[in-house]
């Protein structure tokens, strides 16, 4: 942090703000034409062009000598972030055979996982490096890395089959759809749609086509599809809502709260929380198919209600302190919990019944409009932690 | 820092809303489990038709049903 400092110079906590909501926003918004946009383009496309631009923006950051350059980087990753990120569960989902989606559609998740894991140990080690700017710009460099890898690795990826019916190229549908492993009656369902292609013409004008993307973007919210949008965007929103990413954020200042001493073992604690996750995250990849979407939501739901209605109660009846008595473990231990439930549930639950429970005419569009809703959520709930100091 | 400030606030926040969506969940998320995606937008398809008239529990699940000929 101090090699940071060294070379943008102290920052307020309102550049930081800026700083965290510089990736989220953007994100946001190159979320709201996503999905549309890989209806027309492609799934697989619209993930590299995302992940290289994810790259570019990395780049920046890593390069930059001037905050405001650092920022703008963040915008650029925020875009491309926007860009592919809703697209891979979408095109996972569609290619997967029915009674392993929800193994398959978790992987994502989990490498989500292995990449927060990754970054937290990568830091840990260059934030040793001593007088050097290479502190801080090394990790971005292997973000930027990454992001190129990620989208070279995407193009021989085989674009989904059912999007393939959609744009009336049943051939080439057919082709892959005998490569992915369908059962047969899986096969013939998928295949049964083909004489319904998305209305999209390949060559219209500009202005035509500004006019049809306006159009798509209408039907996520017209009259069959409206609820399950809806809902997708409420869940996707309530993920947030249910403290995770505040509570992982602060995780250091709490465990200092209820008395572990130095920030080393403050970041410790983060690191052992992020590995935890990860170790929670890869069982419950590869059970997801073995309990219900929805079984596991509500268990989720209520185990989190349950684990922060204790700590909250803790708190409030001054029941933690930081030298003595039962509670600060009660605390400590809750988290953990809580992040050990969550990502066991919510995590990866919410995100495959979301792409499940979309029709395939607003499958990519609505889901990507709940990750936009989860992103404002985050950037609302960052904001509010930040600033609450009334309550 | 609302979480520094005073932690109970920010528990009991998530503790609501966690418990609202849960809520939220068990009226009106359907299982998917299994079911090709094509299958699961047939099950929607013929909900939706179905749905204009009142509401009636199934399981855990509260549908609206259209009642044919009545008007209530």
């Amino acid at each position: 942090m101090s090699s940071f400092k060294a070379t943008f110079g102290e920052i307020s906590s309102t550049i930081h703000g800026v700083v965290v909501s510089s990736i989220l926003l953007s994100g946001a918004l190159s979320a709201l034409v996503a999905g549309i946009l890989a209806d027309r383009y492609g799934r697989t496309r619209l993930i590299s062009v995302g992940s290289c631009l994810y790259g570019v923006g990395a780049a920046i950051e890593c390069g930059s000598t001037l905050l405001g350059v650092f920022i703008l980087g963040r915008f650029v990753k925020g875009l491309g972030e926007g860009l592919f990120l809703s697209a891979v569960y979408v095109q996972v989902s569609e290619i997967s055979p029915a009674r392993v989606r929800g193994t398959m559609t978790s992987l994502p998740q989990f490498l989500v996982v292995t990449g927060l894991v990754t970054g937290y140990f990568v830091c840990y080690g260059t934030a040793r490096v001593e007088n050097s700017s290479a502190s801080w710009r090394l990790p971005l460099a292997l973000a930027s890395l990454l992001g190129f890898s990620f989208s070279a690795t995407t193009l021989l990826v085989p674009p989904s089959p059912r999007w393939l019916l959609a744009q009336g190229r049943v051939e080439e549908a057919r082709a892959i759809v005998a490569q992915l492993g369908l059962d047969e009656a899986e096969q013939n369902e998928l295949l049964a749609q083909s004489d319904a292609a998305l209305d999209h013409s390949p060559d219209v004008s500009f202005l035509e086509s500004l006019r049809q993307t306006f159009k798509d973007f209408g039907a996520a919210f017209s009259a069959p599809f409206r609820a399950r949008t809806v809902f997708g965007c409420v869940i996707m929103a309530m993920q947030q809502f249910s403290g995770i990413d505040g509570v992982l954020y602060y995780a250091p200042i709490l465990f200092r709260q209820a008395g572990l001493s130095s920030d080393q073992a403050s970041f410790l604690a983060s690191g052992v929380s992020a590995l935890v996750i990860m170790a929670t995250t890869i069982p419950a990849t590869l059970l997801a198919d073995r309990w219900g979407r929805r079984t596991s939501s509500l268990f989720g739901g209520t185990m989190i209600t349950f684990i922060m209605l204790l700590m909250g109660s803790l708190y409030a009846a001054g029941e933690v302190h930081a030298d003595s008595g039962a509670g600060r473990w009660v605390v400590i231990v809750s988290i953990y919990l809580f992040a050990i439930v969550f990502s066991a549930t919510w995590a990866i639950g919410f995100r495959t019944f979301l792409v499940e429970s979309l029709p395939r005419k607003t499958r990519s569009s609505a889901s990507s409009l709940a990750q936009s809703a989860n992103w404002v959520s985050q950037q609302i709930m960052f904001s509010f932690l930040l600033s609450g100091h009334t309550c | 820092m609302l979480i520094e400030k005073s932690t109970f606030g920010a528990y009991y926040l998530f503790a609501f809303s966690t418990l609202l969506c849960t809520v939220l969940i068990a009226f009106f998320m359907s299982e998917t489990r299994g079911h090709s995606l094509e299958a699961i937008e047939q099950r929607y398809l013929e909900n939706s038709a179905r749905a204009t008239g009142r509401w009636v529990r199934e399981g855990f699940r509260l549908r609206r049903v259209r009642v044919a000929g009545t008007s209530s």
